[in-house]
Parts: structure tokens; C-alpha cells; sequence
């Protein structure tokens, strides 16, 4: 993001911090990109809604507590959003999903293991079927969604060493699973 | 451990799909609800509680 972008942000957040009615114009720019991020994870489009909607609520509460000077407060939105979906999950509200399509897969298979035949594609889905959701979390973010480590760490609250660490980690337990897959 | 449901190549939606979700009146309206009301804060108890102390120590 530019610095007049960010300085635009900046006065945004301070507006809203005022006045809630200001808080349109962030709503706005991030409403996409949560709402793709929660659809990514659960199948319910209702309950994507409804955690979309308490993911700004939630925002809009503590944007007193938000300091320009920590993480960008996209990272910050994410970070609610992600505790948001794990109270739905709790709440049996909906289904912790993994939303793929072909074209990811195919790049998973290219960096991750040699063969990428159909077989092996499947194996893959069963495999992350058998992750827990926090390594989960690190594989979607980081090869499904392109993130950096840089933006992971922010979103799940670890330095940028710590969030590349665990997902090196989460992709050695990854092929673990894979192999012993028949 | 939670049970995960794996979806390939679903219903993608496009931009204007989304945007057309989004409805900044009721997030205003649950943030109404929601936000912090001021005798429940620890500032609020905080000013009651050291004025009732000046109060008996000066009077």
C-alpha cells in the first residue's frame, strides 16, 4: 500500500475511532476480502454472512483499541475474522470447510510432492482432511491464498521466523500423512 | 478434532455478488447493541470510587 493510501487509512480509523458512521468507507474497502476469507472456510453461505457482518461489528467495538503503529489493519480485520469462524465452529453454526479448485491443486502438487497425477490429487485432499485446523490454517494462507509469511505471522499473532517455522513444519506432517496413504 | 469438508471447483462468486451482501446499517445497529455502556467500565467505577474517597476524607 502506498504512503498516501496509508495516510487515507489512517485518517479513516481516526474518523471512526469519533464517529461509528465513518467506519462506511473501511467497511467498504474490506467487506470483500473477509467475505472471501470466511467462504473459503465454511459451507453455510447464510452463516458466511452472519460472521462477515460480526467480523465488522467486532471491529467497529474495539477500533478504539486499534494502534496505527502495530500490524495493518487488514491483518488486524483478518485476525478477527479468524477468531469470529472459530466461535461459528464452536457454536456448531457451520462446517470448517477448505474451498479448492483444480488450478491449486495442481500448483500444490508442483511444490510440494513429484508425482501429480489423480491419485496422488486425492490422497492430497484426504491428507488435509487429517491436519488439524491451526495447520490447516497455515497451508490455506500460505498456498492456497499466496499469503507472505509476513502477512501470516500478523494475522496469527507469531513473528514472520515463527509463522515460516510452523508451516515448514505443517508441510513435513503434510507429506508424512500423504505417504502412508494408500 | 473438528471434521473438514473439502470442496473443489464450487460456486465461485464473483465481486458484484459479494458487494451486494454487504449492509453497513446493521452493523451499525448490532454495534448500537453491543458497544460498551459507561457505568460498566472500570473508568466509570474508577471516578465513583475516588471521589467517594475525597469525599469522606475531606468532609
Amino acid at each position: 500500500m502506498s504512503a498516501a493510501l496509508l495516510e487515507e487509512e489512517r485518517i479513516q480509523i481516526e474518523n471512526a475511532k469519533k464517529n461509528p458512521e465513518k467506519f462506511g468507507p473501511l467497511y467498504r474497502k474490506y467487506y470483500e476480502a473477509i467475505f472471501r476469507y470466511v467462504y473459503k472456510r465454511m459451507d453455510d453461505l447464510d452463516t458466511v454472512e452472519d460472521v462477515t457482518s460480526m467480523v465488522f461489528v467486532k471491529a467497529l467495538t474495539n477500533i478504539h483499541k486499534f494502534e496505527f503503529r502495530g500490524i495493518p489493519f487488514s491483518s488486524w480485520l483478518f485476525r478477527i475474522a479468524k477468531s469470529e469462524l472459530n466461535q461459528a465452529f464452536r457454536d456448531k453454526k457451520g462446517e470448517r470447510t477448505v474451498r479448492l479448485d483444480k488450478v491449486i491443486i495442481g500448483h500444490v502438487m508442483d511444490e510440494l510432492f513429484e508425482d501429480d497425477s489423480e491419485k496422488n490429487r486425492s490422497k492430497l485432499l484426504k491428507a488435509l482432511t487429517r491436519l488439524k485446523c491451526d495447520q490447516l490454517e497455515l497451508v490455506e494462507m500460505r498456498f492456497f491464498e499466496k499469503r507472505s509469511f509476513r502477512e501470516i505471522g500478523e494475522v496469527l499473532g507469531m513473528t514472520e521466523n515463527n509463522a515460516k517455522v510452523k508451516t515448514f513444519r505443517v508441510i513435513n506432517k503434510l507429506k508424512q500423512i500423504f505417504n502412508k496413504l494408500e | 478434532m473438528h471434521k473438514i469438508k473439502i470442496i473443489v471447483d464450487g460456486i465461485e462468486l464473483s465481486k458484484n455478488e459479494i458487494n451486494e451482501k454487504q449492509n453497513f446499517r446493521k452493523v451499525l445497529k448490532e454495534y448500537q447493541k453491543n458497544k460498551p455502556v459507561i457505568f460498566k467500565t472500570v473508568l466509570f467505577y474508577g471516578i465513583i470510587g475516588l471521589s467517594s474517597l475525597l469525599f469522606f476524607v475531606l468532609f
